[in-house]
């Protein structure tokens, strides 16, 4: 294994490598930032380039970098400006995007890299010692698990079940899932509840809800109260631009970095879950292990909030290589992308790829360190400018933000329909928000729904009863954890509603 | 806010309960196979198991006590006071720019779409420096429009149809003229 | 640096680094994607184009991305453009034939003028290495004995191809084909997690997806859909010589505008044929691990419309329609 590791490391560490793995972590930096090109159709699109630079290892190296530069990507423009282009940013953007809203865009932007890379780095690690082992692990996931951990990830959404607002959130969540039962599914062979509307057959897009939801009401409401930004933003120069991460801070998220690569990078092993869950299930498992004080800042700008899914998404994201380079089957969309560039690449992925093509196995994970590495170094110091985009004159970003968010579902599709659903679904939105229904929930359910329905309907087909909910020992675990999750903060709901009925009543 | 019953937010979840209902009578509408008939887990057994769940909370949504402003939980609710005073001329401008800017895309050609989208939109928002904000927003849009389609390789038509032929193309593109394949 | 970079993507990307070869046959050539960038038609379709120029038997290729409808928005566009789209291909492939057959279409694919098959998978039946299945008929005896004991994993919907191919199988094989306990996943990837995982006793999914894994000895193929062994995979058997007729080819292939002239026509299926015997075609389809099915024109014509009753047949019978 040694061995193996200083051959992978020699290659990894020539001039060549390195300049195409800093290129790499560029390109994917500046495009991932662009919403709707998420790491995955970047990949799709470098794959040739890379094919064409000869030495698999340098081609993987560099798609390491361009991966991991446009997953940061992702997360910048979900901080910024509340546009998550992929899924597995959606919870960045739960408190990335109040911080950057309180001035405090440079902050999130440095906590969000370095959440980044000691996810990534900690997954490296981990895929490094146990892929043999954890390869054994992700088979003894069924639909019936997938199904339990979805229903963990729904609960992320107590974050925005404040008080008086846990009916409100469960009805959202439910909208959601409903948003999600439109068009054709995995299941069944015929598209549902489109309504006659041809272009629903294949769903709404998940690019075309999250911009209706998140940046369009947003930028709207800029141009709706014009004196609200006027008290941030500007004069706040210094501060937008601030990486800096306080002593207490650093205290806050350093266990939450530490549980969620582990957790992440457990779930990404799965070849049916991936980043995104890891991502809700790290939002609300840091939410339910926080103190009291501390969970009420969450989904309003908390460091923990922030560092929670994005280390998680990227240990998950480092998972998903287990899969993929021990059993050969692509654990999702990127490594499915990824394989096709190994394959192309004339390396076969599988269980024999240690021992036949060492150098290639072990350039993979060293390029995985390396890109995080890069990806660290080159973009703290852009974070600044990086930042700084939030101090353009409103005329000209609000226009462009809203120009983003309508080209994050055309660019690509040529779909103009999906332009009018965008733009009514934002109009639903802004009145959504105007009687205090939490958007977030919305989101989840949608993202999640698709995937519960058809765990469920194949753990159904399967068993043809529901006794594997607590005959399966995975499953029962994974649902008394969802069990929990909700029950803890619909517990301090009600006590608070108790406690003000009481006062009101001695009031009268 | 006094604790009116008729708010908002039970408004909206009268609404979202009428939507509930007609997705489970949708749900009952399902065109199924044959095959599907025999399934345990057929096309509509989840969407009425969800269904049925929304038409209960939107129900329980519309009749609960009001939900008391608490303090120190007015983040969200800050976004939404005053709203008398939002500018909503300015709001519904904007919505109409959306709309006929996605109307004119194909039509129109992205980028003089788009320039003229931004520069109304920047105009609206106070920019009256005209001689800045159009070489901004024009050299902002050809450099996204060439990373996109010349770079990434990504098909956009940049200019009305019928002009394709004169600027549409870049230099790579060997020609753009098709005298064989169109030639009679 | 970065410009010389965006540079070389560019000519890497869009393959329009045209050779100074005499023998161009056409001028350029736009691609119609009925789905999204990324998806299988776009990676067949940009890949053809990149042959197709880099070769240098056609001047230049453009890929337009037309998402909606599951495809059928791209099919009702360019029959509606019929005029102005000579110079469009649309690439499609076997699910087009099963979703006419469903009339999840406006229009039907026979509406289009066929140019040619290029590239196609067979179907495969596969077990984990450790199953007791050991061919086909030990499949079939399960299944016999109680069709719901054993689970068929595949990567498309339950109705969809994957689930067609299985009881397409068990029907030939003179079985009950409606009963099969068919688990539909998002992807073939998925379908081959459940196989591994043992949540799925079988699995049905295209040879490709399934091959490496078997040459490692992870899996097992017990039977392919092809008429007889291929040279890739020579040591995979057939159902056929299993003595159960089933073929089925999951093709990919281009349609054109309605109504397009004859010669015109007759030059794209040419050109799409003559690529495959060059280099810059080997490339390519070693990348992406296609399989060359060249069908062109007529015989592609005909060649649907058979699969498009054969598949009926068995829709109608097993309850699918």
């Amino acid at each position: 294994m040694l061995e193996g590791f200083m051959t992978g490391l020699a290659a990894a560490l020539s001039f060549k490598a390195i300049a195409m793995v800093v290129v790499g972590c560029l390109i994917g930096t500046f495009i991932g930032m662009l919403p709707g090109l998420g790491p995955m159709s970047i990949i799709a699109i470098m794959i040739p380039f890379a094919v064409s630079l000869g030495d698999p290892t340098t081609s993987l190296i560099m798609l390491a970098g361009v991966y991991y530069g446009a997953v940061f990507g992702g997360s910048t423009s979900s901080i910024l400006i509340n546009a998550p282009g992929v899924p597995s940013t959606v919870a960045t953007s739960f408190d990335g995007y109040p911080m950057a809203r309180a001035g405090k865009a440079g902050k999130a932007l440095t906590i969000a890299a370095i959440s980044s890379f000691a996810g990534g780095t900690i997954g490296a690690i981990l895929l490094t010692m146990f892929a043999g082992p954890l390869a054994e692990f992700a088979k003894t996931f069924w639909s019936a698990e997938y199904f339990a951990l979805m229903v963990a990830g729904l609960t992320a959404i107590a974050a925005f079940a404040g008080r008086g607002q846990v009916l409100k959130a469960i009805l959202m969540v439910l909208v959601g899932l409903m948003l999600a039962t439109v068009g054709q599914g995995a299941l069944f062979n015929q598209a549902r509840f489109t309504m006659g509307v041809a272009d629903l057959e294949s769903g709404v897009g998940f690019v075309t809800l999250i911009m209706a939801l998140f940046a369009l009401p947003e930028a709207l409401f800029l141009v709706l109260n014009p004196k609200k930004g006027n008290q941030e933003g500007d004069g706040q120069d210094k501060e937008i631009k601030d990486l800096r991460i306080t002593k207490e801070e650093a205290r806050k998220i350093a266990p939450v970095i530490g549980r969620q690569s582990i957790v992440g990078f457990l779930i990404g092993v799965m070849p049916g879950a991936g980043a995104t869950i890891a991502s809700f299930i790290g939002y609300a498992t840091e939410r339910n292990l926080a103190s009291p004080e501390e969970r009420e800042q969450f989904g309003k700008g908390s460091v923990k909030g922030l560092s929670a899914p994005e280390t998680a998404n990227n240990a998950a994201s480092t998972g998903s290589f287990v899969p993929m380079l021990t059993l050969g089957i692509p654990g999702s969309g990127t490594t499915a992308i990824l394989l096709g560039a190994l394959i192309a690449l004339g390396v076969t992925p599988g269980p024999a790829l240690i021992d036949k093509n060492p150098k290639i196995f072990w350039g993979v994970i060293i390029s995985m360190y390396l890109g995080n590495v890069v990806l660290l170094v080159l973009n703290l110091p852009l974070i600044p400018y990086i930042a700084k985009l939030l101090t353009v004159p409103r005329a000209y970003l609000i226009p462009f933000v809203l120009f983003f968010s309508l080209m994050g579902a055309y660019i690509g599709q040529n779909n103009v329909t999906e332009l009018y659903l965008m733009i009514g679904l934002a109009a639903v939105a802004t009145l959504l928000r105007f009687a205090d229904f939490p958007l977030p929930p919305i989101i989840i359910g949608f993202i999640l729904g698709v995937m519960l329905e058809d765990n469920l309907g194949r753990s159904l087909r399967k068993f043809r009863d529901l006794d594997w909910m607590y005959e399966r020992p995975v499953t029962l675990g994974l649902l008394i954890v969802a069990v929990l999750f909700v029950l803890v903060p619909l517990a301090t709901d009600w006590r608070a509603r108790m406690g003000r009925a009481k006062q009101t009543a001695q009031g009268d | 806010m006094s604790p009116r019953w008729f708010t908002l937010d039970r408004l909206i979840a009268l609404v979202i309960l009428i939507i509930a209902l007609a997705y489970i009578n949708a749900s009952f509408n399902i065109r199924m196979l044959p095959f599907e008939l025999r399934q345990p887990f057929k096309p509509n057994t989840y969407p009425l198991a969800i269904g049925t769940l929304t038409a209960i909370i939107a129900f329980l949504v519309t009749i609960m006590p009001p939900a008391t402003e608490e303090p120190g939980n007015g983040s969200k609710g800050g976004d939404t006071e005053g709203w008398r005073e939002f500018d909503w001329l300015r709001f519904a401008v904007f919505f109409v720019l959306m709309i006929v800017y996605a109307t004119f895309l194909r039509a129109g050609g992205f980028i003089p779409s788009t320039i003229v989208f931004l520069f109304l939109g920047s105009l609206v928002l106070g920019e009256r420096r005209v001689w800045i904000s159009l070489p901004i927003i024009a050299g902002l849009t050809a450099g996204l429009w060439y990373l996109v389609t010349q770079v990434l390789g990504i098909y956009m038509p940049a200019w009305p149809s019928g002009l394709a032929g004169s600027f549409g193309q870049s230099a790579q593109i060997v020609s753009a003229a098709t005298p064989l394949v169109l030639g009679a | 640096m970065k410009k010389l970079f965006a540079g070389a993507f560019a000519l890497a990307l869009s393959g329009t680094a045209a050779l100074a070869g005499g023998h161009q046959q056409i001028d350029s050539i736009h691609f119609l994607i009925p789905g999204g960038a990324g998806g299988g038609w776009d990676g067949t379709a940009r890949g053809t184009g990149e042959a197709l120029t880099k070769s240098g038997l056609v001047g230049s290729a453009t890929f337009e991305n037309m998402s909606g409808g599951g495809g059928g928005k791209a099919i009702g566009y360019l029959i509606e453009n019929a005029g102005s789209s000579s110079g469009t291909l649309m690439v499609n492939s076997t699910p087009i034939v099963i979703r006419s057959l469903q009339g999840v279409f406006d229009y039907n694919f026979t509406d289009l003028t066929m140019i040619a098959g290029t590239i196609g998978d067979y179907a495969a039946l596969v077990v984990g290495k450790d199953s007791s299945v050991q061919n086909f008929a030990d499949l079939l005896a399960i299944y016999n004995n109680d069709p719901a004991e054993l689970a068929i994993a595949g990567g498309s919907v339950a109705g969809g191809m994957d689930h067609l191919v299985a009881a397409l199988a068990f029907k030939r094989a003179g079985a009950d084909a409606t009963q099969v306990n068919y688990l539909p996943f998002d992807a073939g990837g998925e379908a081959l997690a459940a196989l591994l995982s043992g949540e799925a006793d079988a699995l049905s999914t295209g040879l490709g997806e399934a091959i490496e894994l078997a040459k490692q000895g992870e899996v097992r193929i017990i039977g392919v859909t092809a008429p007889e062994r291929l040279a890739d995979a020579p040591d995979v058997p057939t159902l056929k010589e299993q003595g159960v007729d089933a073929q089925f080819v999951n093709w990919r292939g281009f349609f054109a505008a309605p109504g397009l002239d004859a010669d015109m026509a007759a030059a794209y299926t040419k050109v799409l044929g003559d690529v495959q015997g060059t280099d810059e075609w080997e490339a390519v389809r070693a990348r992406n691990g296609w399989v060359n099915i060249y069908n062109p024109g007529a015989d592609f014509t005909a060649f649907l419309q058979k699969q498009e009753a054969e598949i009926k047949e068995l829709m109608t019978e097993l309850g699918f329609l």
